[in-house]
This record gives C-alpha cells, sequence and structure tokens, in this order.
C-alpha cells in the first residue's frame, strides 16, 4: 500500500512529475475535443495544440482592467488558479500517490472547487456589468444544485470503499475486481451528468458562443484580458481534466498502478491516456447530437442526477 | 448598470418555485385604449412568500400564542387566588394517591 | 384577377368613396390599372376617408409618404398626372403648394391600392391629425415623417427621434428640398433618448449593443428585466442610416437601380425588382415573357438561400452546431448555382428597367434542376433529423409567441404574419412578374379553402411555427423553380409575349424610357422578399430621367415593433433565437 506517513524522496519526486503532467496535458485535452466537434460539424478545425498557442498569446498581452473594478476583480484568477492546482496535487492520474496524503479528502476537493467558484463569481459582479450579474445568477442556480447531487454520487463510492480520501479510495478500486455493483453504476451516471455540468458542456452551456445573453460561464469572465484570462482558461482545462481523471479512476480504475516499479507506472500512464482520450470523445460526440437546453429545464437534468446518486446509496444498503 | 438584488436571485427562487411560490404581476398602461401598443408607463410587483414560514412555523407558533392566551387567565395577581390553586391541586393529588392501586 | 376586373372594382369603389365624401375629395382617379388615388381637401377630411378605408373596406396600411413639393415651379407640368377625370383643378392655386401627404392602403382580396394624398398649405408649421389612436401601425410612419420632414402628426404621444439620433440639430430636417445633401453639420450631444423606465423594486435594465459580440448589425436593445424573466424591451435602430432616400434624389433612373440593390444586401433582387417594376407601371412598357420568367427564378433562389441561412442561424443560436453545419452547406450550394447563373453569388444586377440584364441559357438552366432536386432531398433528410432532435424543438416551442391580434393591428407581413396565421403574401394577393402564370394556391398544395383555413389556425405563431413556415417555404420555392424553369425550356409552350423578337435572345432590355414618362408622374412598385413585402414608391422630376422622391419601405420596417412584443413572457437567453427567428434587416429598415 503506497500510503507512508514519512515519504522518500524518490515518491515525492513522482507525485511531483504526476502534477506536472496534469498541467501540461489538459489544454491538449481541450484542444482534441474541439478537434472532435469540428470533424462531426464536418470542418477540419485548428489543430489539437491551438490551445497551448492561445494561452501563451494571452499572457503576453496587456490587460485592460474597468476602472469600477475592487480587489476581488486582480486577485481572483490567482486564487482560481492556485485552488485548482491545489486540487492537482490531491489526484492521482496514473499511480496511486498524491503528495498531500491523507490530507487528500474527497470533502476538501469538492471545498476548493467551490472556492474558485465562489471567487469567479465575485469577480463577475465585481464589474458592475449587467452581464457579470446575469452569469453569477445563473452560475449560482446550477452550481447550488450541482454540490448535493456530486456529494451523494462521491458518498456512494466512498462508502463503498470506506473511506473519503481518494488515494484510500483509488488503491481499493484499483485492487478489486473487475465487476461494479449496481449502486456504483447509479453513482456513475450521476457523476458523468455532474461532469458535464461543472465543466460546462452542451447542454448545460455552450462555451462557444458569441451570443452574450445566453453564456453561463463566459458571462462572468467577459472583463477578463491577458494573464489573468489565461490563467483562468488553464484553470478551467485543468479542473476538467480533473473531474475526468476522478471518474476515470472511480469507476474504470483497471491499470492504474498501484506500485512504483516504472513498468507499472508507464502502463499506468498510457492506459490513463487512452482512457481520457476516449472519454473526450465521448463527451465531445454527446455535445454534438443535442441543443443547448433551456435554461430552466436545467435543474431538472441536475435533479435526474440527483436521483441517481440517491438510488445509488439505497442501493448499498439494501 | 449592475444587477439588482431581486434579479441575481430570481432563478433560485424559480426552481424552488414550490416553496417560495414567487409571484410577478406586470401591468402597462398605454395612452389610447384601443392601441394598447405605445405605451405610457409599466409597472410590477413581486412578492415571494415562505411556505416552511406559512405552513410549519406560522400554526406552531400560533397555536402556542392561543394556548398562552387561555393560560394566561390563571395569572391574575391575587396572592389569594394562587393559595387557593395550590391546595385545590393538592386534594386532587391525595385523592389520585389515594385511588390509584 | 385580369386587369379588366380589377378596372371594374375600382371603378365601384370610386363611385362608394365619392358619394360617401362629396365635399371632402378633390379628386378621385385611378392609375397604373390596380392604384386609386383619392386627393382630399385638408388633412382632416382625409382623416375620415382613411378610417373608412381601414375599417369598412378592410385595408392594411402599407406606407406613409411625405413629399416636399413646395418648389415646383411650373406645376402645370403636373397636368400629366391630374387631367384624366372631369373636374379640373386649379393647379397654380396656392393651397396645393407645400407638403403632400400619401397614406397608402392595400386590399388583400382584391389586389387593389388605396392613395389618400392630403395637401399641407401651411408651410411654416406643418401638421396633420395623427391617426394612431386607430392604427397602430402608424406610429413609426409618423415618427419617421417627422424626423426627415418637420411635419408633425398632432395627436401622437411619442414625441421622440426616431431616425435622426440626439447629436443632430433640433429644426434640421433631411429630407426636405432645401436641405443640401453636401452640407456638413455640427454635432454636438444636446440630450438623451428617454427609454421607458419600468417602476417596481427588484428591475434591472440591461443594456445590448450597438456593439455586439459578434459581427452583427448594429442596433441597441434595452431590456428591463426581472432576473431572467423580460418584463419590457424596447428596440432603437437606426444606427446604419445612411441616407439612402436623399441620395436617390441626386440620381438618374438607371444609377438608383444600382441603389435600390443595395438597401439590404441579402435582398437585392425583390428591391431591385420592386423598383424596376414602379418604372415600368409608370412607364406602361411590357416585358418580354423570359425577363419575367428569369426574375421569378432569381427570386425564389434568392427566397431559398436567406431561409436556409436564417434556419442555419436558428441552429446556431441553440447551440446545435450540428444542423447549422448542415444547413450552411446547403446555403453554399444554392450560391454556387446562384453564381453560375448570375456571376454573382448575392445574385446582384440581374435586373434592368424593363427587363433582366442577364440571360441564363440553357444548359444552366438544365444544371439548376438538377442541383435543386438534389437539394432538396439532403433538405428533407436534414429537417427530418433536425425535427427528431426533441432538445431543439424543445427549444423552439413556445418561444416568442405572438398572436393573430398582434399580426392584423400592427400590420406585419412576410413569414412573421403567415406564422401567426394570417396569409398574406404578394406574390397571392398582388400577382406580379412571372407569378401571374403560376398557379399558386396549386404549388402550396392548397386543395380546399376550408382545410387551409384550419391548418392557418393551427400555427401559434412560436419560433417552431416560423422555423416551419421557412420549411414550406423552401420546399414551395423550389417547386416554383422547376415549374419556370421547364417552362422555359419546353419549346411547344405558346408563347403569348407581346415582343416577338424571338432572335434577339440576348438583349432582354428596353430603350428609351424618357417618351413613355411624364413629369412628376408616380407609381408604387412591390415585391415579396423573403422578409416579406417591400414597397417602393418614385415620383420622377421635371427632368423625367431623375428622380424627385424615392421613398422605400422594406418589410423589416412593419415587422421590427413585433420583437418587443414576442419577447413578453419568455426568459433573456431565449432572446437570441427569438431575434433570429424573425431574421430581421437592420440595414433595411434605416436606409
Amino acid at each position: 500500500m503506497p500510503i507512508e506517513t514519512s515519504a522518500s524522496v524518490s515518491d515525492i519526486l513522482i507525485g511531483f512529475i504526476q502534477f506536472m503532467i496534469i498541467i501540461i496535458l489538459a489544454p491538449l485535452l481541450t484542444g482534441i475535443m474541439r478537434k472532435i466537434k469540428a470533424i462531426t460539424q464536418k470542418r477540419i478545425g485548428s489543430s489539437i495544440f491551438q490551445t497551448y498557442f492561445d494561452i501563451l498569446k494571452l499572457m503576453k498581452k496587456n490587460e485592460v482592467i474597468s476602472q469600477e473594478v475592487s480587489w476581488i476583480f486582480r486577485f481572483s484568477p490567482w486564487i482560481i488558479f492556485s485552488s485548482t492546482l491545489v486540487v492537482a496535487f490531491f489526484i492521482p492520474i496514473f499511480v496511486v500517490y498524491s503528495p498531500f496524503g491523507l490530507g487528500g479528502d474527497i470533502i476538501l476537493v469538492i471545498g476548493l472547487f467551490g472556492l474558485s467558484r465562489f471567487f469567479l463569481m465575485l469577480a463577475g459582479l465585481d464589474v458592475s456589468s449587467a452581464f457579470g450579474g446575469i452569469g453569477v445568477s445563473r452560475e449560482m442556480m446550477i452550481s447550488s444544485l450541482i454540490e448535493p447531487a456530486l456529494f451523494l454520487a462521491l458518498f456512494t463510492v466512498a462508502v463503498t470503499y470506506g473511506s473519503t480520501n481518494v488515494e484510500i479510495i483509488m488503491s481499493h478500486t484499483a485492487e478489486s475486481s473487475i465487476l461494479i455493483s449496481a449502486s456504483l453504476l447509479f453513482s456513475l451516471f450521476g457523476f458523468f451528468i455532474i461532469v458535464m455540468a461543472e465543466t460546462g458542456k452542451i447542454p448545460f452551456d455552450n462555451p462557444a458562443t458569441h451570443l452574450e445573453l445566453t453564456m453561463v460561464h463566459e458571462a462572468m469572465v467577459l472583463e477578463f484580458s491577458g494573464k489573468s484570462l489565461a490563467l483562468i482558461e488553464l484553470s478551467q482545462s485543468i479542473k476538467q481534466l480533473l473531474l475526468m481523471s476522478l471518474l476515470i479512476n472511480f469507476f474504470i480504475p483497471w491499470g492504474l498502478s498501484t506500485s512504483f516499479s516504472i513498468s507499472e507506472m508507464i502502463v499506468g500512464l498510457l492506459v490513463f491516456l487512452l482512457k481520457m482520450v476516449s472519454l473526450g470523445i465521448l463527451i465531445a460526440y454527446i455535445e454534438t447530437k443535442v441543443a443547448k437546453w433551456r435554461l430552466f429545464r436545467i435543474p431538472d437534468l441536475i435533479f435526474l442526477s440527483l436521483a441517481s446518486g440517491l438510488m445509488g446509496i439505497i442501493f448499498l444498503f439494501i | 448598470m449592475q444587477y439588482t438584488a431581486s434579479s441575481l436571485s430570481q432563478p433560485i427562487l424559480h426552481v424552488f418555485r414550490n416553496f417560495y411560490k414567487p409571484f410577478l404581476a406586470i401591468q402597462s398602461f398605454s395612452y389610447y385604449s384601443s392601441n394598447s401598443y405605445v405605451k405610457e408607463s409599466v409597472k410590477i410587483q413581486i412578492s415571494n412568500k415562505n411556505i416552511f414560514e406559512d405552513l410549519m412555523y406560522g400554526p406552531i407558533i400560533r397555536t402556542v400564542f392561543k394556548v398562552y392566551e387561555k393560560m394566561n387567565k390563571f395569572q391574575t395577581g391575587k396572592i389569594n387566588l394562587y393559595l387557593l390553586n395550590v391546595f385545590v391541586i393538592i386534594i386532587l393529588l391525595l385523592v389520585y394517591v389515594r385511588l390509584s392501586p | 384577377m385580369t386587369h379588366d376586373t380589377i378596372g371594374k372594382k375600382i371603378s365601384d369603389y370610386k363611385s362608394l368613396i365619392f358619394e360617401k365624401f362629396n365635399g371632402s375629395i378633390e379628386k378621385i382617379y385611378n392609375k397604373n390599372y390596380n392604384e386609386l388615388c383619392i386627393l382630399t381637401s385638408n388633412p382632416e377630411a382625409s382623416t375620415k376617408v382613411i378610417y373608412f378605408i381601414y375599417d369598412n373596406l378592410k385595408c392594411r396600411l402599407v406606407t406613409m409618404i411625405c413629399t416636399d413639393e413646395r418648389y415646383i415651379e411650373n406645376r402645370l407640368d403636373r397636368k400629366g398626372e391630374y387631367n384624366n377625370f372631369k373636374n379640373e383643378i386649379d393647379l397654380m392655386d396656392k393651397s396645393h403648394n407645400g407638403f403632400s401627404l400619401r397614406h397608402v392602403f392595400s386590399n388583400e382580396v382584391e389586389d387593389i391600392f388605396f392613395i389618400v394624398t392630403s395637401v399641407l398649405s401651411n408651410v411654416d408649421k406643418p401638421t396633420y391629425p395623427s391617426i394612431v389612436s386607430h392604427i397602430p401601425s402608424a406610429v413609426y410612419y409618423e415618427r419617421e415623417i417627422s424626423d426627415m420632414f418637420g411635419v408633425i402628426a398632432q395627436g401622437n404621444p411619442d414625441t421622440r427621434k426616431l431616425v435622426l439620433h440626439e447629436q443632430w440639430p433640433v429644426n434640421l430636417f433631411p429630407l426636405r428640398k432645401d436641405f443640401d445633401i453636401k452640407r456638413r453639420i455640427k454635432r454636438r450631444l444636446n440630450d438623451h433618448y428617454e427609454y421607458l423606465k419600468v417602476e417596481g423594486e427588484g428591475i434591472c435594465e440591461i443594456p445590448v449593443g450597438p456593439v455586439h459580440a459578434g459581427i452583427i448589425e448594429p442596433g441597441h436593445f434595452r431590456f428591463s428585466v426581472y432576473g431572467e424573466n423580460i418584463v419590457n424591451l424596447e428596440t432603437r435602430l437606426y444606427y446604419t442610416h445612411k441616407g439612402i432616400e436623399k441620395l436617390a434624389e441626386t440620381m438618374t433612373l438607371s444609377e438608383a437601380l444600382l441603389l435600390s440593390e443595395r438597401i439590404s444586401g441579402d435582398e437585392s433582387v425583390a428591391n431591385s425588382m420592386a423598383y424596376c417594376q414602379a418604372i415600368e407601371r409608370m412607364a406602361s412598357i411590357p416585358i418580354r415573357k423570359k425577363a419575367t420568367q428569369i426574375r421569378t427564378i432569381c427570386a425564389e433562389l434568392e427566397r431559398i438561400w436567406n431561409h436556409l441561412g436564417t434556419i442555419a442561424g436558428m441552429c446556431t443560436d441553440v447551440g446545435f452546431a450540428y444542423g447549422s453545419s448542415r444547413m450552411n452547406i446547403l446555403k453554399e450550394k444554392i450560391m454556387r448555382i446562384n453564381e453560375k447563373s448570375s456571376g454573382s453569388r448575392l445574385l446582384f444586377g440581374i435586373n434592368r428597367i424593363g427587363g433582366v440584364k442577364v440571360d441564363i441559357k440553357p444548359v444552366i438552366l438544365h444544371l439548376i434542376l438538377d442541383e435543386i432536386t438534389h437539394i432538396r432531398q439532403d433538405f428533407d433528410n436534414l429537417v427530418k433529423s433536425l425535427q427528431n432532435t426533441s432538445s431543439f424543438m424543445d427549444r423552439l416551442k413556445g418561444t416568442g409567441i405572438i398572436s393573430n391580434k398582434d399580426v392584423l393591428g400592427l400590420g406585419a407581413n412576410g413569414v412573421i404574419a403567415r406564422c401567426a396565421g394570417v396569409d398574406v403574401d404578394t406574390r397571392k394577393n398582388h400577382p406580379y412578374s412571372y407569378y401571374r402564370y403560376l398557379d399558386l394556391e396549386n404549388i402550396q398544395g392548397i386543395i380546399d379553402k376550408i382545410s387551409y383555413e384550419v391548418e392557418l389556425n393551427k400555427r401559434k405563431g412560436d419560433a417552431l411555427s416560423r422555423f416551419e413556415v421557412r420549411v414550406i417555404e423552401i420546399k414551395h420555392s423550389i417547386d416554383i423553380i422547376q415549374k419556370t424553369v421547364t417552362d422555359i425550356l419546353d419549346k411547344n409552350a405558346k408563347n403569348d409575349n407581346i415582343d416577338s423578337d424571338v432572335n434577339n435572345d440576348d438583349i432582354l432590355f428596353f430603350d428609351s424610357l424618357k417618351s413613355h414618362l411624364k413629369p412628376y408622374d408616380s407609381a408604387l412598385g412591390y415585391a415579396e422578399s423573403h422578409r416579406g413585402q417591400t414597397m417602393h414608391w418614385v415620383m420622377v422630376g421635371k427632368d423625367t430621367n431623375r428622380i424627385f422622391r424615392y421613398k422605400i419601405r422594406t418589410a423589416s420596417f412593419c415587422n421590427w415593433p413585433l420583437i418587443e412584443l414576442a419577447v413578453q413572457n419568455n426568459i433573456v437567453p431565449d432572446f437570441p433565437l427569438i431575434n433570429k427567428s424573425f431574421d430581421l434587416s437592420y440595414s433595411g429598415n434605416d436606409l
């Protein structure tokens, strides 16, 4: 069991490498999903590395900041970015080890995501433009409904494997048998809908839209430019990768390496890349099949995921 | 232009409309009764209720107050009546203790 | 309706109106085979005639035209217009000198236009009684006239400027003849436009535009919202006001043809066709049958590619990229057909006064037939897959409902009217060009009147019915093109064209208009663009090759007020979809 109270230097190094791989892979995943969407629209689309070029371009540009803002607007991109990075330390992707070990609780992960979302909403309101307010009120509605659904889905997993620590759960799933119980299937379904909602995919939100009146997430970040915008976009990509790796490693864990041998880790990394790309393609394909739902029908979808998570918990005790 | 507080909370209130029963009435006044398209002014009225208060806490509080009103009759301020009450209760208690098996 | 039946009906109306309003009518005569012109003695009298025509004869207000006729020196030149009726009027009388105001009404059942004219001779403070209390669609016409001419409608409660924005100086009226087009104006912001403020707590005002996040035309929308519910919407346009009507007054007839194509780039065929038809009606010149057929083919091609673009836009606005990408592919195929037949993807440069500039050879006609058949199959499959996508249909159903009453009250036309169950179509009501020879009712599949009425009543006026009306119209347009092309290719068809010069297939136009036109003569020209009825009114000057007044009213001008009604009881994210399902032109409205 690779959970140690005292860590050796090589273990910390491997944890750090895992963290760097998350940061570097995140924009690639976004690029692959955009490419798939372009192919389904019969376009050639931009290359899969375009997100890297976008972020680098934004880093070089000057920022234009409105005069009405307070310190919240200037600090929130950094708070968002740093809280997302902290979560990246908790979630193992190809080897079951995270540098923060016992501190990596699933509830803390949800709380950190909530912290970044809270500051994003504050920044959206801070600009005192009408579009920021619209984006914030819609995001508030969706995220306050997502939290209980997320808790229910993850509690099923936690109760099945006996702990809320991410690392402990993943070490159990990596060693468990291939059969998934019924409660985990329900929880998977609920968690999948939550992942689509948190990362702002169609039918919840259309990130590629130019219509400011329909935006949910983009309306809050309308006023950011330059480095702040680059940080926020990178945080979004990292959050997307982290949520998808949670889904992969909790529910489809085969190939996750449990020891520190080099061959197992390479296999784990390759299997993880394969699973990540397939999940990205699946999500992009689902996005092209549906139109964006009416705003007040979205809670119905979230309640569906809530019900699914509830069924998962009920099936645990039957 | 910034956003108002009622507008910020309206989506959540709409999602939980069975609990908050939001109400919006729009009245528009036009210059000519035959032409309702040229408006002179538009007024709205909004109200939100709280059904937990109205259906749960409200009746409980009201019952408590009603019982209190009835019980208030005992508080007359005359010491002789209080002593009479104590005497009556003691007699009843003695009878009860005597009669119970 | 042939010209004889129309002529008979016009004489009936002429005698009816003349009997009823004996004292107030100075002159009543018919011209251009379906226009009945009524000249009244003063504006108050013309109001009574207007109410009679609107209420009793059940006509719609089509446009209101104001002309500055103060400086016509030799009024006797106008004899050409006036001398075909027994009552000779004294044209040199001062009371006929001033601003003339024309209200144009149309009778949809019997292809007749009523033009009620009155002359406002008080040139210092020209006013007339407003008809807004009775006819709601007149509000915008009256505001436009008061901005451009300074002719005030008494009783119109909305005194804000419509066309000229606040930095234009007060008391300066551009369309008057004494305003030189080259004059430079010093601009200063005098005051602010007042929007209707909604009273009540919790209301938030959201201003959108005129600079939008995407590359679309400028227009300002001021929403008063309560959370996501739209309480009130006010639209403010005229950010792309180019002064087309004033510019036309400096042009010759052929130069103004190029101008008419560019009023709104995607309605070029319809607008230039309306302009050419106005001049052709004025000059009473006959058009070769093949020219009318080519005009019809191009008009229907324009209708198809625009409707495809609108449906693609509706798919984009609901985030359904699958549908929009494939609709745009079909639209691109049509535009390539456009280029092969006319050399221009947007069908510019088709029309010419008296005919058409391009001749479509039989090779290209066969090509058009083949491609249209393929496009029709692809389109049918695509619509079926769109109708099977429940999330797409759910977005459209019940969004942006307009009622039958609103359409009739505000005088909307085109797809907007047809989606609410009001069947107005200029191609059927006032047939022009080759539509006279096509049996449109047959093509539209109307077998009997009653079942058609039932089907019309089923249309709810929401975005879904606008989508369905456009789908049906695309199919009908494809049928019309197929029929017209087969008619052209059918060598055995009886050629009852007036000009029997069959050797001269390349030259489809007429020369020497001057001999057919009289000074200060005027006529209406109309066509059905993909948005609705576009109405042009041309008055030539003393030199009959120059334009004295060119009044344009595109379909968007009538339809913009309905967006403010359609968004009520809807939420803010549905507004772009409603706006796109209306698909109105900012440039066509602003001129």
